[in-house]
């Protein structure tokens, strides 16, 4: 089912917007390329919301001392232990496949964001 | 004792309480230590821009850096240094019955010479915990922060001591061993006053085999290499044989190698015992009789690991519930002691142990 649940105005201005749906939490994001994701607003290690983390880039490296941000690679970080979720999928950098949040199909119509659950 | 038996179902017992031996209160800056202070001392902070040597290089790449990102309160000072905001997140959000209150101000304990101002900077420090924290909260307990200089010590704690709140002296681990007979009258004067000691890291503490390491993820991994230091240095410096009711509570620096050290220490304990023949007992003794660790930083260990540490320490007394906020690494009662062990060794760590250690 359908969710309106912000605009996309509201996510230019906060990149990330904490929103409940059916009593769940549940956290849309934007990408800077201007992608919408939404993504289970707990984190599954200790439960506080990701959406009081920050948004990052992912950041990888070839060698010692050097610091590659990943452009397509934009991941939300938990406010407290800062593990690192992909935005678009919601696995963790650093378990992809072991440790992640759930995501939700998120649909956009003029100005309103929906969230599909 | 055998984990098989801790992993079955148990009849669910209610949880007697809560106890956090582990909170970072802290000064919005140095001008909070001014009322506390003699003009003399005054004028260093106020007119002539002393500040604290900071002695981390590292910064994380996160807001906030070391504090919990929804920590810092909206006039945008220190997280930490709003009692308002500090009672809301910990103490009634978690309903603690106890926090330990072990500050921030362990540059004042670790500062090499000018003694003076730094008794005079410890001074402040728990002048400020008393009337700016302790007296707005029964719950909350203290930990008095000493210099270094054992005289200036000792004078600091028969000061403090006789408060009804104050329940430690706070040894912040560094790049020097606290069981060095030269520091011998700081754990008589606690002793004295019933006083536990408690050990945390400071900003400058420091590992053997490569010192202070390049990058913050390896300073932190090492962290517990040097509260194994301080254990040894307690042990073999004879501090349990002198003061044998003396209770020491190492804080924030892991569990897991205890058992190691343990048994490493009986080892060499039966070979080279005449070396050190004023330690009279088995040292796991003392780590079972004198000492206590802390939850904080969880590993992350599945129940059985957990209960395989439990095991190889022969104690479920040992180690006590701390959360460690408002930092970064900050754990939640609810969300630390993993499923599948008993609520009997659940109560007794997130409750009864730190109850029984400081005789609450």
């Amino acid at each position: 089912m359908r969710h309106q649940v912000c605009t996309v105005r509201e996510l230019e201005l906060f990149q990330k917007v904490p929103v409940q749906i059916n009593g769940k939490a549940v956290v849309v994001v934007r990408s800077e390329d201007g992608g919408v994701y939404a993504l289970r607003d707990v984190c599954p290690h200790k439960g506080p919301c990701l959406s009081d983390g920050m948004m990052d880039k992912g950041c990888t490296s070839n060698e010692v001392g050097e610091y590659i941000f990943e452009k397509e690679k934009e991941v939300l970080r938990c406010p407290w232990h800062s593990w690192e979720f992909d935005i678009r999928t919601g696995k963790s950098l650093f378990a992809p496949e072991k440790v992640k949040v759930k995501t939700y199909e998120v649909s956009v119509e003029n100005d309103q964001v929906f969230v599909n659950m | 004792m055998s984990t098989e038996t801790k992993l079955e179902k148990q009849p669910k017992k209610t949880l007697q309480g809560i106890i956090d031996t582990d909170v970072h209160h802290e000064i919005k800056s140095t001008r909070d230590l001014l009322p506390y202070m003699s003009e003399h001392w005054q004028r260093y902070i106020r007119d002539y821009g002393w500040v604290p040597e900071r002695s981390i290089p590292f910064n994380q790449i996160r807001k906030e850096t070391k504090y919990r990102m929804d920590t810092r309160p909206e006039d945008g000072s220190t997280p930490g240094s709003d009692f308002n905001l500090l009672k809301e997140q910990l103490l009634d959000k978690h309903d603690m019955t106890y926090a330990v209150l072990t500050g921030w101000f362990y540059e004042a304990s670790v500062a090499k010479g000018w003694y003076e101002f730094a008794a005079a900077r410890a001074s402040a420090y728990n002048d400020y915990t008393i009337e700016q924290w302790l007296s707005k909260d029964k719950r909350l307990l203290g930990s008095i922060t000493i210099p270094q200089d054992p005289v200036a010590a000792v004078r600091e704690i028969e000061r403090v001591a006789s408060h009804p709140q104050m329940v430690q002296v706070m040894l912040p681990i560094a790049d020097f061993a606290w069981g060095d007979p030269m520091y011998h009258p700081i754990f008589e004067a606690a002793n004295r006053y019933g006083l536990k000691v408690a050990m945390h890291l400071s900003a400058t503490i420091t590992a053997q085999g490569g010192d202070f390491l390049r990058y913050y993820v390896a300073w932190r991994s090492v962290h517990p290499q040097a509260y194994m230091t301080q254990t040894i240095s307690l042990i073999t410096n004879g501090v349990f044989d002198k003061f044998p009711d003396l209770q020491v509570a190492l804080v924030e620096g892991g569990f897991e190698w205890v058992p190691f050290m343990m048994h490493r220490m009986d080892s060499a304990y039966k070979a080279l015992r005449a070396e050190t023949p004023w330690v009279k007992r088995m040292p796991s003794d003392y780590f079972r009789d004198n000492m206590r660790f802390t939850t904080q930083p969880w590993d992350d260990l599945t129940p059985k690991q957990f209960l395989n540490v439990i095991d190889m320490m022969g104690s479920e007394d040992m180690i006590m519930y701390a959360s460690d906020y408002p930092h970064w690494d900050f754990d939640p009662p609810e969300r630390t002691i993993p499923g599948g062990v008993s609520e009997t060794l659940k109560n007794k760590i997130l409750f009864e142990n730190a109850r029984n250690f400081y005789g609450l």
